[in-house]
C-alpha cells in the first residue's frame, strides 16, 4: 500500500536532470563545434561521419517522420536540420536522464552515475549519431528500452513486466518495418522465463498472446490512422514481411563494415559475459544480458543478409545502448560498477583514439557503397514528410 | 437532533472487565460447575483451557465463541456460582421507564441494564459483578440504591434492540444528514445544482439554434478529449496496478507471527435479505476463518420482516459469537442503513463487511489486522481484493470475472499508488470502527455506498489500502438480474458524483488537484462514457455502412485525429487491458475471451440508462442482487446438506 505501510521510504533520489541538462548542452555544443573539430582532426570526420548534420528518414520510419511531420507543422521552424539536431540531442539527453533514474532505483551513488553516463555520452558513435540527427536515436532507443524491459522481466516477472515488455515491442514495427521481424522472436521471451508456462501450454499461449497482442493493436491501429485505409491490407503487411523476403547479393562487405565500429566495444561486451557468467548477482540477469548482447549481433546478421539499407554503425550503437541499459538496470554490486565505468572508459579512449592515431586507414567511408535499396512500397503514408 | 455514531469503548460481554487473576479462578469454577452439570466434558473443558491461554480470552469466551456451551446455560451457571439469581430478560424483560437512551451505550459497555425497581432500589441485570459495574451503578443510583441479577450479553443485547429501536433506526437513517447533510444522498440534487443544470441545458439549446455547427464540433471536441484522458488515465493505473509491489503485501509467514493473544475483537457484518437458501454456506465460510472463535463478533444483519431468513439462521445454531441484528423496518430500505443500524452493537476495534454469498480466504481477518498495525492512524480502510469463483457458469460471468480483475487487481491498487481517494468495492472492506463511526458511517440514501464513504475518508484527511487477500463472490450470470446489480451500482455512482460535486472547490481544497481529476474520472467518469457511448458508436458505425455522415469532413484537426485515436488505438487497448487483467490471476481460459469485452460494453450503456431513469424516479430505490443463481453455490449447498444429513 503506497499510502502507508510496509516498505521502508525509499532514499530521496537526486533528479535526473542534473544529467540531462549538461548532457543537453553538450551534445549541442559538439554538434555546433564539431566542423571545427573535423578542420582540425579530419581523421575523424573519415572515420565516424561520413554526413555530418544529413538528414537521412527511410520511407516507413513512423517514429522519426512523425517527429518531422510535427516538426514541419510547428509554427517559427526556419530550420528544420537545427531543429532535427535540437530533438535528436533531446532525445538522447532524456535517455541518459532515464538511466540515471534506473541507476538511482538500483542503488548507483550518485558520481557513479553521473561518470558512467558521461562515458556513453562520450562514446565517439553517441556523439556522432546524436548530432547527425538522424533516425539512429530512436533505433538506438527502441533497443535500449526492450533490453531494459527483458531485464525487468528477469528480475521482477510481474504482470507490469510482462505488461511493459509486450507495450514496447511495436516499438520495432514504428522505428523501421525492417526490423518488426524481431518481435516474434523477442515475444516468445516472455512465457519462456515463465515457470507456470513453460509447464502448461495454456499459459503459454496466453502469455505469448499477451506479449504479442500490442504489436497487433498498435500496427492496426497504424494501417487504420496513417495509411487511412488507402492502402490494402497486403500492401500494409507486405511492409513488414518484403524486408526478409529476399537475399543481398553480397553480405560479406556489409558484415566487415559493421563489424569494424563494434570491435571498439570488446571491452564492454567483455565485462558483461564476465559478469553474467561469473558473478552471481549477473545470472539473474542473464535474460536482459543475452537480449542485449543478441539484438546488436542479431540486427548486423539480418541488415547484411536480407540488405536492409541500416546504417553500417547502428548495430555499434545498438550495442551501446542495449549494453548501457542493461547496466543502469542491474544492480550491479560495487567491483560491477567500477567494471561497467572501466569498460566505458576503454570503449571511449578505443573510439577516439585509433583513428587519431590512424588505425583505421582505409575503412573511412564504407556506407555508401552499401545505400541499399528499400523496399519499393510508397504512397501509404499520409505523415511522410515531402522532401 | 443532530445525531453522531457513539464513540464508545467497544462493547464487552462483561467477562473481561474483571481482575485477570480473579476472571480466570471464576471461570474455571463456571467450568467445574458445567462439568458437574454435564454441559461439557472433560475432554472440552481440557481443549478450551488450551485455548483460552493461546487466544488470550477467558474461558467464558472459548466456550461460548466456539459454541460449546449456550449462553443461558453459562450465565445461569456464573449466577450460581455468584450467588446471585439469573433472569432472562426475554421472559422477564426490563422496565422501560428506568431505561434511557443516552445511557445506551454504556449499557452496551459496560455489560448492564437497569432491570426492575424492587422495595426502593433498581435491579441491575449484567453480565459480571465487578467494581466497573458497582461504579456505573452507585454513579447513578447510589450506594445503597442498587442490586445485581445476572443475565446473558445476548439478553442484554436484545433487550436494548427492542427498547431503542425507534431511535436505532433513526439514526441509522440520519445520522449522516444530520451531521453532514451536504455529504448526504438524501437529496438527489440541491437546489443551486437543479438550477444549474437548467440553465446550462437551456444554454446549450439555444447555442444548438443559433450555431448547431459549432455546437456539435465544440460538443464533439470536448467529449472526445474527454475520452482522451479516461483512457490515458486507465492505462496509467493499469500499469501501475500491475506492480507486484504496489498493495500491502502481508505475507504468510507475516501471518503465522502474529499471536492470536494480540488479536482484538472483530466484527463481522453481513447483510441480508431474503437469502435464505445460501446462509448454511456462509456460515461455513465465516467458522472457517482463521481467527480465534472468541474475538470473532459476528453480526447478521436480517430485515425484521424477513422471517424466513432469520429463521433459517436460528435453525443453524450458531455459536454465540454470530448474532441476528433485526434492522426495523423503514425506508429507504437499503443495505446501508441496515450495516449503520448493525454498527450501534459493534464490539469489535475494526470491522468488516461480507455479502451472504462471500467466501473470504480464511487468513483475510489476520491480514488486516497487521496491516492496521503496520499503517499510519490515518489509515481507515483496507480493502481486500474481490475476485469471482463461478467464473466459468457462461459468458456474461467470464466478463464479470475480467471487470472484477482488473478492477480490483489493478485499477484500486493503482488509485493507492496514485494516493488519491478509493471508491470501495461492495464488500471485504475492513475499517478502523472508530474512524467508520466518526465520519458517520454509511450514507442510507447512497446505493454505492461503499464508494461514496471511500470519497468521504479522503476528504475528512484518512486514506484507505489494498491488501493482498482476496474474497471470491458469485458471479451475477442471470442478464437481468446483472442489469439490476450494474443499474444500482452505475446510479450509485451518478449520486456520489452529484452529492460531492455540490462544493467543487470545497472538494478541490480536500482531496487536492489529483483527487478531484481522479474523482472525475474514475466516479463521474464511467456513468457519462456509458451513457454517450451509444451515440458513438451509432455515428461510427453510420459512418462506415453509409454516406451519410464522413467524420473526417465533420470534425477539424486535431480533434478528427483524437477521435480517431480514441475509436481505434484507445478501444483496442481497452480491450488489452481486459485481457492483461486475466494474467495476475492466471485465468488464462479468459485471454481470448477478452476480446469480445465490447459486447459487455453495451450491456454496460444498457444499464447506463436504466440508472439514469431511476436517479429521477426513484434514487434511492435498492436493486437486489440475487445470490445463490450459481452451479457452484448449488452444488456447494447440495454438498452441505448431505454432510448434514450424514451426521
Amino acid at each position: 500500500m503506497a499510502n502507508s505501510v510496509t516498505l521502508p521510504a525509499p532514499r530521496k533520489a537526486t533528479t535526473a536532470f542534473v544529467v540531462i541538462v549538461p548532457a543537453l548542452a553538450f551534445f549541442v555544443l559538439v554538434a555546433a563545434q564539431l566542423p571545427a573539430l573535423h578542420h582540425l582532426v579530419p581523421a575523424l570526420q573519415g572515420f565516424w561521419s561520413d554526413r555530418p548534420g544529413e538528414m537521412e528518414v527511410a520511407p516507413h520510419a513512423w517514429i522519426s517522420l512523425f517527429v518531422v511531420a510535427v516538426l514541419n507543422v510547428l509554427p517559427g521552424i526556419w530550420n528544420l536540420h537545427a531543429a532535427l539536431i535540437m530533438v535528436s540531442s533531446l532525445g538522447a539527453a532524456f535517455s541518459l536522464g532515464l538511466l540515471f533514474k534506473a541507476m538511482q532505483s538500483d542503488r548507483w551513488r550518485v558520481w557513479e552515475a553521473v561518470l558512467l553516463l558521461a562515458l556513453v555520452a562520450a562514446q565517439p558513435l553517441v556523439i556522432y549519431l546524436t548530432v547527425n540527427a538522424n533516425e539512429s536515436i530512436p533505433f538506438a532507443l527502441t533497443f535500449g528500452m526492450l533490453v531494459y524491459a527483458a531485464n525487468r522481466l528477469d528480475v521482477n516477472g510481474d504482470v507490469q513486466s510482462q505488461m511493459t515488455f509486450g507495450l514496447f515491442l511495436p516499438l520495432l514495427a514504428l522505428v523501421r518495418p525492417e526490423v518488426a521481424v524481431f518481435i516474434p522472436v523477442l515475444a516468445f521471451l516472455v512465457p519462456l522465463r515463465d515457470r507456470a508456462a513453460r509447464r502448461d501450454i495454456r499459459a503459454f499461449t496466453a502469455l505469448f498472446l499477451v506479449s504479442i497482442l500490442p504489436t497487433f493493436l498498435v500496427l492496426f491501429s497504424l494501417y487504420c490512422l496513417v495509411s487511412s485505409l488507402e492502402a490494402s491490407p497486403l500492401e500494409f503487411l507486405r511492409l513488414f514481411l518484403d524486408p526478409v523476403s529476399s537475399l543481398a547479393s553480397a553480405p560479406g562487405d556489409m558484415v566487415e563494415a559493421q563489424l569494424y565500429p563494434m570491435l571498439y566495444l570488446t571491452p564492454l561486451v567483455v565485462f558483461m559475459l564476465g559478469y553474467t557468467l561469473l558473478v552471481g548477482q549477473g545470472r539473474r540477469h542473464m535474460g536482459g544480458a543475452f537480449v542485449a548482447l543478441a539484438l546488436p549481433a542479431m540486427l548486423a546478421g539480418a541488415n547484411a543478409l536480407f540488405g536492409w539499407g541500416v546504417d553500417y554503425r547502428m548495430p555499434a550503437a545498438v550495442l551501446v545502448a542495449t549494453s548501457a541499459a542493461w547496466i543502469a538496470s542491474t544492480e550491479l554490486q560495487a567491483k560491477g560498477r567500477k567494471g561497467a565505468i572501466i569498460a566505458l572508459g576503454l570503449c571511449a579512449a578505443l573510439g577516439w583514439g585509433v583513428p587519431l592515431t590512424g588505425g583505421a586507414k582505409g575503412f573511412a567511408g564504407p556506407a555508401p557503397q552499401h545505400a541499399v535499396e528499400r523496399p519499393g512500397v510508397t504512397g501509404l503514408l499520409r505523415l511522410a514528410p515531402q522532401y | 437532533m443532530n445525531r453522531a455514531f457513539p464513540q464508545s469503548a467497544p462493547i464487552s460481554t462483561g467477562l473481561s472487565l474483571m481482575p485477570k487473576g480473579d476472571q480466570s479462578a471464576l471461570h474455571i469454577k463456571v467450568g467445574q460447575r458445567l462439568l458437574g452439570k454435564g454441559l461439557l466434558t472433560p475432554d472440552t473443558l481440557a481443549a478450551a483451557m488450551e485455548e483460552q491461554d493461546r487466544w488470550g480470552s477467558h474461558l467464558g469466551h472459548v466456550l461460548l465463541g466456539k459454541g460449546i456451551v449456550r449462553p443461558i446455560d453459562y450465565f445461569r451457571t456464573l449466577a450460581d456460582v455468584l450467588r446471585v439469581p439469573f433472569v432472562n430478560l426475554q421472559v422477564h424483560p426490563a422496565d422501560p421507564s428506568l431505561c434511557f437512551y443516552g445511557d445506551r451505550n454504556d449499557y452496551a459497555s459496560v455489560g448492564l441494564i437497569p432491570w426492575q425497581r424492587e422495595s426502593g432500589r433498581v435491579i441491575l441485570a449484567t453480565t459480571a459483578v465487578t467494581p466497573r459495574q458497582h461504579e456505573w451503578a452507585r454513579s447513578r443510583f447510589g450506594r445503597n440504591g442498587y442490586a445485581f441479577v445476572i443475565t446473558s450479553p445476548y439478553d442484554i443485547f436484545w433487550q436494548t434492540q427492542r427498547l431503542f429501536r425507534e431511535e436505532d433506526s433513526a439514526q441509522a437513517l440520519d445520522a449522516l444528514y444530520s451531521r453532514m447533510p451536504e455529504h448526504s444522498a438524501k437529496i438527489t440534487m440541491t437546489v443551486p445544482q437543479r438550477n444549474g443544470l437548467i440553465a446550462l441545458g437551456i444554454l446549450y439549446l439555444a447555442l444548438c439554434v443559433v450555431r448547431p455547427g459549432d455546437v456539435f464540433v465544440g460538443t464533439m471536441a470536448v467529449l472526445t478529449v474527454f475520452y482522451l484522458v479516461t483512457f490515458l488515465f486507465k492505462f496509467l493505473l493499469t500499469w501501475v496496478g500491475a506492480n507486484r509491489n504496489v498493495d500491502v503485501q502481508i505475507s504468510d509467514g507475516d501471518v503465522a507471527a502474529i499471536r492470536d493473544q494480540d488479536l482484538p475483537v472483530y466484527t463481522v457484518l453481513v447483510p441480508m435479505y431474503r437469502e435464505a437458501s445460501v446462509l448454511p454456506l456462509l456460515v461455513n465460510s465465516l467458522k472457517g476463518l482463521d481467527y480465534p472463535a472468541s474475538k470473532l463478533d459476528v453480526k447478521f444483519i436480517l430485515e425484521e420482516d424477513d422471517e424466513e431468513t432469520i429463521a433459517a439462521a436460528k435453525e443453524l445454531g450458531m455459536p454465540a459469537s454470530f448474532e441476528i441484528v433485526r434492522v426495523p423496518h423503514s425506508e429507504p430500505k437499503t443495505k446501508p442503513k441496515a450495516c449503520n443500524y448493525a454498527l450501534t452493537f459493534a464490539r469489535g476495534e475494526f470491522a468488516t463487511i461480507y455479502d451472504a454469498e462471500d467466501m473470504p480466504e480464511p487468513d483475510q481477518l489476520k491480514k488486516a489486522v497487521i496491516a492496521f498495525r503496520r499503517s499510519e492512524s490515518s489509515v481507515a480502510c483496507l480493502q481486500a481484493r474481490l475476485n469471482y469463483f463461478n467464473r466459468q457458469d457462461n459468458w456474461l460471468t467470464r466478463m464479470f470475472t475480467l471487470e472484477y480483475s482488473q478492477w480490483f487487481d489493478f485499477l484500486l491498487p493503482g488509485l493507492d499508488w496514485l494516493k488519491v481517494p478509493i471508491p470501495l468495492g461492495g464488500t471485504s472492506n475492513h475499517f478502523r470502527v472508530s474512524v467508520l463511526r466518526q465520519v458517520g458511517a454509511w450514507d442510507p440514501y447512497n446505493v454505492t455506498e461503499d464508494a461514496d464513504l471511500g470519497v468521504r475518508f479522503a476528504q475528512e484527511g484518512y486514506t484507505v489500502g489494498v491488501i493482498n487477500s482476496t474474497t471470491y463472490e458469485e458471479a451475477n450470470g442471470v442478464l437481468p438480474s446483472w442489469i439490476k446489480q450494474r443499474s444500482r451500482w452505475v446510479k450509485g455512482y451518478m449520486q456520489t458524483w452529484l452529492v460531492h460535486m455540490r462544493h467543487p472547490y470545497h472538494l478541490w481544497q480536500s482531496i487536492g488537484p489529483k483527487g478531484f481529476l481522479s474523482f472525475q474520472l474514475f466516479v463521474g467518469g464511467p456513468p457519462l462514457v456509458m451513457l454517450i457511448n451509444p451515440f458513438f458508436w451509432l455515428v461510427t458505425i453510420v459512418s462506415l455502412t453509409t454516406n451519410w455522415i464522413q467524420l473526417g469532413d465533420l470534425l477539424p484537426e486535431p480533434v478528427a485525429f483524437i477521435a480517431a485515436f480514441n475509436l481505434i488505438v484507445g478501444n483496442l487497448f481497452l480491450v488489452y487491458f481486459g485481457i492483461i487483467a486475466a494474467l495476475k490471476r492466471r485465468y488464462y481460459d479468459l485471454v481470448l475471451q477478452g476480446i469480445l469485452q465490447p459486447f459487455y460494453w453495451v450491456l454496460h450503456s444498457v444499464a447506463a440508462y436504466k440508472a439514469l431513469w431511476q436517479l429521477i424516479t426513484m434514487p434511492h430505490y435498492w436493486e437486489k442482487t440475487e445470490h445463490g443463481t450459481s452451479l457452484q453455490t448449488k452444488h456447494a449447498l447440495a454438498q452441505l446438506g448431505g454432510a448434514a444429513n450424514g451426521k
